[in-house]
Order: structure tokens, then sequence, then C-alpha cells
């Protein structure tokens, strides 16, 4: 009856917007893939070490990117979820027996239905109350972890090796590219949903709710979603930090990782996942190698620093570079200081 | 005609203050409808519970022959129930054509994996959607600003955005809520010719309107509201001439 209206009535014209996203990021994305996958190879055992420690954080950053940024959601549930995937690797691999190759299949959904648990008891409340919520569920965990003793209580569990194909992931080397396969996972997983009917779903429940009700959008149902997908890379990125640290505590629920990523998230730019990628990349070896600088006293400072930085002059953080009004309008100073800041 | 909407008694309370008294509103397949009245008549809260985003406290709502009384609005919107907004509801950092693609939702039908891993079949829907949505955009005349994003846009502009969005669900009933609001004289013309041509090619209209002037030259029937209660409810022509519309509503305005 409506067709009139919204069938063309000569093929389609040239969609250049199509086209063009999807031909040069693509090749530029293989490229730095294989780069990163050649990388741990050719380095030596501390920087493969450091390496594999910044595709963990920048795994949990690239969740935030897609609660944060994309749904819109302020979640400070990631310790949750990083934790317990960093248990639960411990549990499939050591008591359980598993290889990783299905173990951190097994890890994955653990983490898929911790997130959509903590989506469905988030439904129904927004912003601050849905971060402190979230951030509850991590406080619930730590303390539930702490008084289980087959999870070693407060001493945590060490001594375990856990296996992936066979070999144990105490080489950095198949840490980084595990860390690496889960990461290209994630970003491929992203970048598909961003264009596609999910990421518009999630760019209507972030901008306007109601909005995205009157066009179908049932937004319920695609936080859930978030949450779950979410969960699951927060739990993988736990699972691999258990493998690189070799030893899992109650302290893998801390506050403090939560912030740092929430740092790395928000300095990189909510919305960007290349600037995460970056900064992660960027702060992870501050703040490890911080000690070298004598400055080891003052990290928060800096993360705190560069927060309030990032949000006066680059609100839409480092991949917000090009379009952040601070920089068009003093294309000098000020575009030096947000480069220097987050580099 | 058939009824394609029928609210029978609808009713909304806040406390001691009934905003829709036992409102019963008809829209006929195929015709554009009007629902006018006073400031504080209570017509976007009945809109808003016909569209389910209102609670409704009594009464029936019966869309295409099936009872949808306190259905949620992403089910009526399924259903094939569009609606605008009197304030602005576009996502303003996106793009003119992801605005009106996100108005095809309820016509994407791939799913997992598909929507995790880019494939063929996604590429090709999304292509073909793209092409059903840039054709939208010609027949409103906002091709040329497809790639801009909407904050970018005048506010006429962007209320015709909007409506593409709303046309974008290829809905059975669109509902729009004031979509001349704020607009100058010229563009409430051009409005006026959109909605007269979208009645022309078929779509179902209920609209609501604050400048009567509008309705009265492009609706085939007109609801009257007023406190709450429907006042009137016949074709222009006899509304117009109502002396309990008149007293409620045009004899106010006239000097105006």
């Amino acid at each position: 009856m409506t067709d009139t209206l919204t069938r063309p009535r000569q093929p389609s014209t040239t969609d250049p917007a199509g086209h063009r996203r999807a031909g040069l990021p693509v090749i530029v994305a293989v490229v730095l893939v294989a780069a990163a996958a050649i990388f741990p190879a050719l380095s030596d055992y501390s920087t493969t070490y450091l390496f594999a420690y910044i595709l963990i954080i920048a795994l949990l950053g690239l969740s935030l990117h897609l609660l944060m940024g994309l749904m819109g959601v302020f979640s400070l549930g990631q310790a949750a979820l990083f934790g317990t995937g960093a248990y639960a690797a411990v549990v499939v691999t050591e008591d359980l027996g598993l290889d990783g190759a299905i173990g951190f299949v097994l890890v994955a959904a653990v983490g898929a239905v911790l997130g959509l648990l903590m989506g469905a008891v988030t439904l129904r409340v927004t912003d601050l109350y849905l971060a402190l919520t979230t951030l509850a569920v991590g406080y619930i965990f730590e303390n539930v972890v702490r008084n289980s003793d087959w999870l070693g209580g407060p001493q945590g569990r060490s001594g375990f090796s856990i296996m992936f194909f066979g070999r144990s992931l105490d080489d950095p080397r198949l840490l980084c590219w595990i860390g690496l396969g889960a990461l290209t996972l994630f970003l491929a997983v992203i970048a598909s949903m961003r264009r596609s009917k999910i990421g518009r779903a999630f760019m209507a429940t972030r901008e306007s709710p109601m909005a995205a009700r009157s066009i179908g959008v049932d937004a319920r149902r695609y936080k859930l979603l978030g949450f779950t997908i979410a969960g699951a890379f927060s739990a993988v990125a736990g699972g691999l930090y258990s493998a690189w640290s070799l030893v899992v505590d109650p302290s893998v629920y801390s506050i403090d990782l939560t912030l740092s990523v929430l740092a790395i998230a928000i300095v990189g730019g909510l919305r960007s996942a290349p600037g995460i990628l970056v900064v992660a990349a960027a702060l992870t070896y501050f703040r490890n190698s911080a000690g070298d600088f004598g400055v080891s006293d003052y990290v928060l400072l800096v993360y705190g620093s560069l927060i309030v930085l990032s949000l006066r002059f680059l609100p839409l953080g480092l991949g917000g570079l090009a379009s952040s009004p601070a920089v068009v309008r003093l294309v000098g100073r000020s575009g030096r200081r947000g480069r220097g800041g987050a580099a | 005609m058939t009824a394609l909407l029928e609210a029978r008694g609808l009713t909304r309370r806040w406390g001691g203050l009934t905003a829709v008294d036992e409102v019963d509103l008809t829209v006929h397949r195929g015709s554009l409808h009007g629902l006018i009245g006073p400031n504080g008549a209570g017509k976007t809260t009945l809109v808003n519970m016909i569209t389910g985003v209102d609670r409704i406290d009594g009464g029936r709502v019966v869309f295409q022959g099936a009872d949808v009384t306190g259905l949620a609005a992403h089910r009526l919107a399924s259903r094939g129930m569009a609606r605008s907004f009197q304030t602005s509801q576009l996502f303003e950092d996106e793009s003119v054509l992801d605005n009106v693609m996100a108005g095809r939702h309820r016509h994407i039908g791939y799913r997992f994996p598909h929507t995790f891993f880019y494939t063929p079949k996604v590429s090709r829907e999304e292509r073909r959607h793209r092409t059903d949505v840039h054709a939208i955009l010609r027949e409103l005349d906002l091709a040329v600003d497809a790639h801009r994003q909407v904050s970018e846009l005048p506010y006429g502009r962007r209320r015709l955005v909007e409506l593409a969005r709303a046309m974008a669900s290829e809905p059975t009933l669109l509902v729009l809520d004031e979509p001349a609001a704020g607009l100058p004289g010229s563009d409430v013309d051009v409005l006026g010719e959109v909605l007269r041509r979208l009645r022309r090619n078929g779509y179902t209209i209920l609209v609501i309107e604050h400048n009567i002037g509008l309705l009265m030259t492009i609706c085939d029937r007109m609801t009257v509201l007023s406190e709450g209660r429907v006042i009137a409810d016949d074709e222009p022509a006899v509304v117009r001439e109502s002396p309990r519309v008149i007293e409620a509503y045009l004899g106010r305005t006239d000097d105006a």
C-alpha cells in the first residue's frame, strides 16, 4: 500500500558511504593485526610480556567502548566480569582439566551469562544508578570469592598452568597470539554491529530511548545483548590475565582496574575503537615503566589529569581529535597539548 | 472505508486531574485525520496512549482489527504504527542516512551470526534498504543532505528527517505530533503539500496540530479535543461551523 513511496523508481544511485567505509580501514586493520602478530616473535621476553598485558587491557577497554560509547550505558561492572573470568579460567582449566581452546569458550560463556544477569538487574535503572549497581556487583563477587575456600580464599590460587592447544600459556608469545585473536574477533564483531541493524539499534537507544521504541527497537533486548557480548569478552580478558599473572586473588575485582580502564576509554574516546587501542597501549606502557621515569607515585594523578584534560579539550577523546572544537579553534597549541597528553 | 484505528473510551488520570476523559477516536484506512484542540486539551497524552508511550487508565485501542490496548511502544511500532515527536527525538550526532536507516529496523531480517560478522547477506540487505531510504530522502527532497550530520541541519529540515524516519518503517498508520510546530509559514505550506502527497500515495495519517489552518485544508476528517473530551468529530467544513469548537478554540485564537 505504501510501496509507491518507498520502492525506488530507478536502480539505486551509487552509495559512496557504504563502499568507502568498507575498503581502506579493513586493509589498514589487516596490516596492523599482521604486524602485531609478528611483533611477539621478534621482541624480547619482557616486551612481549608487556604487550600481552596491553592486549588484555585493550580487550577491557573495548568492552567499555561497546557499553559506554555505542550503547550509552555507564557501566562500572567491568571488574566483576574480568575477575570472574580470571577465576573461571583457573577452575575450567585446572579443576576441570580442559584445554584452553575449549575452556576459554566456557569462560566466555560464564562471562556472557554474568553480563546478561548484570544487564537484567539494571534494566530499570540508568546513569549513575546503573554505574553504582554494576559497581556493587564487583564488590559482592569479591566478597564471595574471598570467603570461598575452593577458590583459595583471600590468598587466591596460584601454581596452576593454563594450557592452550597443549602448550602452556606461560609463554608470553602464545599469550599474545591468543589475546590478539580475541581482540581481533571483538573488533570484527563491533565493527560489523556498528554498520548493521544492531549498531543502529544501540545508537537509537543511546540517543533517545523513546524514539528507539517508536521505530520498533526493543531497547531492553539490545541492552541485554550488549551486556552479554561485553561480558563474554571481559571474561576472556580476565582468563588471559590469570595466565599472564600466574596468580589469581580477590584483587582482580578491585576498583583500581575499573578506573584505569575507564580512564583509557575516556582519554581514547568512548566512540573510537582505534583511539582506545592507542591509549591502552600508551597508558599501560607508561604505568609499567613509571618507575623508570621516577614517577610511580604519580600514576593515578597522571590518569586523573588526563581525564580532566581530555574532557576539557577533547570531549570525544583521542579518537575525536580531528573534530574537537578546541583543536579546530587552536590548531597550534592545544592540538599539541592534546596529542602530547595522550601519548 | 474501514477503520484502521479505533480507540474507545480512552481515559488517563493524573491524580485528581483527568487529562483524557472517555475519548473515542476512529481513523479510517487511507484517510488524513486531524486531531486539534487548544493547549492542554490532552492531544499529546491521547496520542501517547495510542502509541504505547503512556499508560492507559481506561478504554480500549483496536489497531488493524486486533486489541492492542497497553501494548509496549516497540511492539506497536513492529505492527506498523510509526510516529514522530513534538520535540525532536533525532539522533543528533549521526548522519541523516543513519537516522532514517534506523527507521527500517522492523524490516531488516538478518540475525545472528550475520550481524556479528558482516556477511554478504548483511551487505546485500543493507544495500537494498539504503536504496529504499534514498528513495524516501529524494521524495522529501532530503537527498542532498544524506551524509550530513543531523545537528548541522536547519530546524525545518530536521523536522523532515523525523518524518522520513517514521516513513522508513513503511507504517500502516503514521502518527505525527505537531509536525509544523516552530516552522515558518512557507515551510508549513511545503509540509502540507508533503502530507497531501503521502495521503495520495496510500498512507493513513493521524496529525496532531496546533495550526488549525493547515489541517482545515488538508484533512479528510477532524477530531477536536477540549479539556480531555471530544467536542467535535466530523469533516473540516462541519467542524469549522460547530459552535462548540468556535467557542473552545477558534473564538479565542481568531484575534491572534
